[in-house]
């Protein structure tokens, strides 16, 4: 038995003629709409009471991920790169040099 | 090309960039030097972390290259010290003597194995006497060929033979290792050979300090001498105090005998006494030129108030006996800058003399070059100074904010009238500034450091251009290979 939804034929002159569907493609829809919806969800962050957000790295190697460590200090984050993420902050402050060096002129 | 500095303090803040980290961490005695005045290309400093284990800098490409093995005797630690010059030393010694020559070309019994076109040449003596010049180009390996020109770079045509003695501005490194029977030698750039020197004999440690008193800096005195003779120079319009050119240098650099290098032994207001004959006495013709004495080095520390000096010429050492003793030894985080290039530290133009600089009811003078400052170290503030011409201490001098004390760790260097102190490994960097007389602010390295290590971890880099010129802060961290760099504002 058809039904009719209220969507709107877009492609239409715009005399609003609906689309007929059927129950089946109607419950195709729905599941369809609900994995992608549960996909999307599954890849928010996830924000704990103080809205913080969790992150996990790995620290094994790509070959045999067998433990992940919460990243909660410099330690942890020295993982992304193999390097002194201590270091960051002093590495980061190099462009702030450039409001001297933007006085300088070469001619 | 011309470069305009608009930087203002306190509108633009003083910042740290990171470099290209050393190759190696710093380590116990490790140490690195510059060429601060700017005379070797590609704004150059070596890292000495080891005997073995020795790089080159090159701030212009902020990179590094290792060097050959040192090959000292020892074991390196505490109390290595070292020091950069500008004059190259194949063999082991500045003043090079041809094998024979032609017109431009000179003819040598170095191995030299890279191209040294437009290093700086100079005749001190023999066949070309005076000519100053530059490299036009050399043939690399044994017994090398060097063909010159004039600074104008046309072709030069003085005549050169085998008396003909010559100095290369092509620079190199000299270290002072540690350890019992503690070597000393030095690498030069144009041979990339290491030449190992007469060293003290002594076991070496704690701190060292080696400081040259280059030729090169800036001159302290000029003029054209009225007469000579042979072991004198005249300048009678002169009223120069008694001996305040001793141990130093005189230089003719235009007229008769131009080229000629001879240290002063001695000086009356009018006349200079030289320590070795002229071999073309000058003459009213003579312009001369006062500078450090280029041929001495000066190494103090090993928790000890003796001061060593090095003469390159004689390859030997001189224990120094001062007329006054240094009252406390110098330990560790001591410092010994020589004070060459002080504003306001001229001399008078209208007397000739010095101005009188009373410090704690001791007479010193505002005379750029005459003086080595120490910083005692040990734990203590203590400033003494080493007179050059006097050969005689100064201890215990007062100055400005002298609250801060100065141990294991504490890093020097000296630069434009102002000694620059890193405090042990707290990143807390001061500069002692010679013409006020005080110990000033500067900044703070909040690079977490290591371990804190004995040896020096800064140099200075300039940058000059048009008449201008910029200064870069270096300094290596405690126990780490991070290089740190900051503009002087």
């Amino acid at each position: 038995m058809p039904i009719y939804s209220s969507i709107s034929n877009s492609g239409g002159s715009g005399s609003g003629g609906a689309t007929e569907i059927t129950q089946e493609e109607m419950r195709q829809t729905l599941e369809t709409l609900g994995y992608f919806l549960g996909s999307i969800l599954e890849k928010l962050p996830r924000l704990d009471v103080n809205d913080r957000v969790a992150a996990n790295v790995e620290t094994g190697s790509l070959a045999s991920v067998s433990t992940v460590a919460t990243v909660t200090n410099m330690t942890n984050l020295n993982n992304f790169g193999g390097g002194n993420a201590a270091l960051m902050p002093y590495w980061m402050s190099s462009p702030g040099i450039q409001h001297a060096y933007n006085q300088l002129e070469f001619v | 090309m011309a470069l305009t500095i608009k930087t203002r303090k306190l509108v633009h803040r003083k910042a740290w960039e990171m470099c290209t980290p050393a190759p190696a961490n710093t380590a116990a005695g490790s140490f690195v030097v510059s060429d601060k005045f700017n005379i070797i290309p590609n704004s150059l400093a070596f890292f000495v972390a080891g005997y073995s284990n020795i790089y080159r800098y090159d701030g212009d490409e902020d990179s590094w290259v290792q060097i050959p093995n040192s090959g000292l005797a020892g074991t390196f630690g505490a109390g290595a010290c070292g020091e950069i010059r500008g004059l190259g030393a194949m063999g082991g010694v500045f003043t090079q003597t041809a094998t024979g020559g032609a017109a431009g070309v000179i003819n040598t019994n170095r191995t030299i194995v890279r191209n040294l076109v437009d290093r700086k040449i100079r005749v001190i003596g023999g066949a070309g006497l005076g000519f100053v010049g530059k490299i036009k180009s050399n043939t690399i390996g044994a017994n090398a060929i060097i063909t010159v020109k004039n600074a104008n770079g046309t072709d030069a045509t003085q005549v050169f033979d085998a008396t003909t003695q010559y100095q290369i501005f092509s620079g190199s490194l000299w270290v002072q290792g540690a350890g019992a029977s503690a070597g000393f030698g030095v690498y030069d750039l144009a041979t990339n050979a290491w030449t190992l020197r007469t060293a003290t004999a002594l076991t070496w440690g704690v701190d060292g300090q080696l400081v040259s008193t280059l030729g090169s800096a800036n001159g302290f005195a000029t003029g054209t001498a009225t007469s000579a003779t042979s072991t004198t120079l005249v300048h009678s319009t002169k009223s120069w105090l008694s001996n305040q050119w001793a141990n130093h240098q005189v230089r003719i650099t235009k007229g008769t005998g131009a080229g000629q290098i001879r240290e002063i032994s001695s000086n009356t207001g009018t006349t200079l006494t030289v320590a070795a004959a002229w071999a073309v006495t000058p003459d009213s013709t003579s312009e001369y030129i006062i500078e450090g004495n280029e041929d001495n080095f000066y190494l103090g520390g090993n928790n000890a108030v003796t001061l060593y000096r090095f003469k390159v010429s004689t390859n030997a050492w001189t224990t120094l006996t001062p007329t006054a003793a240094r009252a406390g030894a110098m330990g560790a985080g001591a410092t010994l800058c020589w004070a060459d290039s002080v504003t306001n530290w001229d001399v008078d133009a209208t007397t000739g003399q010095p101005a009188n600089h009373t410090q704690g009811g001791t007479q010193m003078y505002r005379q750029n070059g005459r003086y080595l400052l120490s910083f005692r170290g040990g734990g203590t503030n203590s400033l003494d100074v080493y007179d050059i011409a006097a050969n005689t201490w100064i201890s215990g001098l007062s100055y400005g904010y002298m609250n801060e004390t100065f141990t294991t760790g504490t890093a020097s260097i000296d630069f434009d009238g102002m000694i620059y102190l890193q405090k042990e490994a707290t990143g807390r960097i001061f500069r002692f500034n010679l013409d006020r007389w005080t110990l000033q602010s500067f900044a703070y390295n909040p690079q977490p450091q290591g371990a804190v290590l004995v040896g020096g971890k800064m140099f200075m880099l300039p940058y000059q251009e048009g008449g201008s010129e910029l200064l870069f802060f270096y300094t290596l961290v405690h126990t780490s290979n991070i290089l740190m760099r900051m503009l002087v504002i």
